[in-house]
């Protein structure tokens, strides 16, 4: 059995709250997938506000590959998926946490999120990397995609593949490994990789994509998103049904997806890198 | 006798009224007359990458909704919104299985597609767009519809885009 304290006030105790089976289960799964969660129980940067979580196995467990007490997130530039979907285990009937301090927590875990500067700390997200042949497609001219026969059957990921499937695109789907709901950048990257998206510049006619995440608890909410790199130094996008477009949500144009307005969709996951200039996606 | 301008229009108030008493052809009358729909399809325009959730309505819920329609006013030529996030709710009424008309309801504005062509429609308080989603109810899961509907409040609250 594990107890989860969120690690947020200074004078008052941390509001703590015990696990179900099934997302204890599902930390555990999590932790497995990526063992870089699993921080020191000590390992607190000591800031006012949202600190993280610390996990205690409050019983003993069959499971001995785990340490008894370690941290989970807290850091600036967290993972925000876990942050949040640890969060919302909190809302149980015996806990402390109310809706206030889950929209405080919630504000802190999305700006360690975005936290400017903090990229290079970040290994594990990649770097974008400066590829030797770009297959750079026009940062004005979107009329291949905007057409009325074409502009709501493809989405996001057939502009980031640069292919017309007209057939709403999802990561894995041409694969067959098609990933659940709520997104998360891991389940997404898998997908897209199956599909043949590398993490390297390739060789010829190398398409540039990035991956953003809406991140939520809720399978029936949280979404994802990619920008393509396009001509003029500049990303280009296509928001779901509507048309591809060179600027972010606040009408400037994209130089930097990492530090463009993207709305919910909060968290920057990763580079992707594709040749051919194209990849079949369904 | 008449001038000619004055025999013209003459004539023509008489093709006029021999139309209205049912003179031309039965089957012409019924083309002209819109095609009512019995069915229509209610989309959340929410999402990027996956698809928009959307349900589908009884065949008197999409004649109530061809009725409030019908009662907005025309109103200036407005673009759709192309934002990331909730932008609106999107329909498409059908008849025999086809689709007759689609529009897009968003920020007290409503844009619809027919037969007609594209038509510009005012729709203040934005109550097609909340009836729409109040559809929902009901059809999809409480959990969906309360993070759906907390989208569209958030976004008419925030009165979000560039």
């Amino acid at each position: 059995m594990l107890q989860v304290e969120l690690d947020i006030f200074s004078g008052r105790p941390n509001p703590s709250w015990i696990l179900s089976d099934k997302e204890e289960k599902e930390l555990l799964d999590r932790v497995a997938a990526d063992p870089n969660l699993m921080l020191p129980a000590s390992a607190t940067n000591g800031r006012l506000g949202y600190r993280g979580y610390v996990v205690t196995a409050v019983s003993e467990s069959l499971d001995k590959k785990l340490p008894s007490r370690f941290r989970i997130g807290g850091q600036p530039g967290s993972e925000g998926d876990v942050n949040l979907w640890l969060l919302g285990t909190s809302e149980k009937l015996d806990t402390e946490v109310d809706d206030y301090l889950r929209e405080i927590a919630t504000g802190m875990i999305r700006k360690d999120e975005v936290a400017p500067g903090l990229s290079d700390a970040l290994p594990d997200k990649g770097a974008l990397a400066a590829c030797a042949s770009n297959f750079l497609t026009s940062s004005s001219d979107f009329s291949f995609w905007n057409g009325a026969a074409n502009v709501t059957v493809n989405n996001c990921y057939n502009y980031a593949s640069n292919y017309r499937s007209n057939t709403f695109a999802q990561p894995g789907r041409q694969s067959g490994h098609l990933s659940s709901f709520p997104p998360t950048c891991s389940k997404i990257g898998t997908a897209i990789r199956w599909d043949g998206w590398k993490d390297v510049c390739q060789a010829s006619s190398n398409l540039t994509i990035c991956l953003v995440i809406w991140p939520s608890t809720s399978p029936s909410t949280g979404d994802f998103h990619f920008y393509r790199k396009c001509s003029g130094g500049l990303w280009c996008h296509k928001p779901g049904q509507t048309p591809a477009k060179n600027t972010d949500d606040g009408g400037n144009l994209i130089t930097n997806p990492q530090t463009a307005n993207r709305g919910l969709y909060t968290t920057f996951c990763e580079y992707f890198y594709v040749g051919g200039g194209s990849i079949v996606v369904s | 006798m008449c001038t000619a301008r004055a025999c013209f229009t003459l004539a023509f108030t008489a093709m006029l009224a021999t139309s209205a008493c049912g003179g031309e052809d039965p089957s012409m009358r019924q083309e002209e007359k819109p095609l009512q729909p019995d069915a229509a399809i209610v989309e959340v325009d929410l999402f990027s990458g996956r698809p928009n959730p959307s349900w589908s309505l009884t065949p008197e819920e999409a004649a109530h909704l061809v009725e409030i329609v019908d009662e907005l006013e025309p109103a200036a030529a407005r673009e759709a919104p192309g934002w990331l996030g909730y932008r609106g709710i999107r329909f498409r009424l059908l008849r025999q299985g086809r689709e007759i008309e689609s529009a897009q309801s968003f920020d007290e504005h409503l844009s619809r597609q027919g037969a007609a062509g594209t038509r510009h429609l005012a729709d203040p308080g934005r109550k097609v767009e909340r009836w729409l989603l109040g559809t929902g109810e009901g059809r999809i899961e409480p959990e969906a519809y309360k993070g759906y509907r907390t989208a569209a409040e958030s976004h008419w609250t925030r009165k979000k885009g560039p």
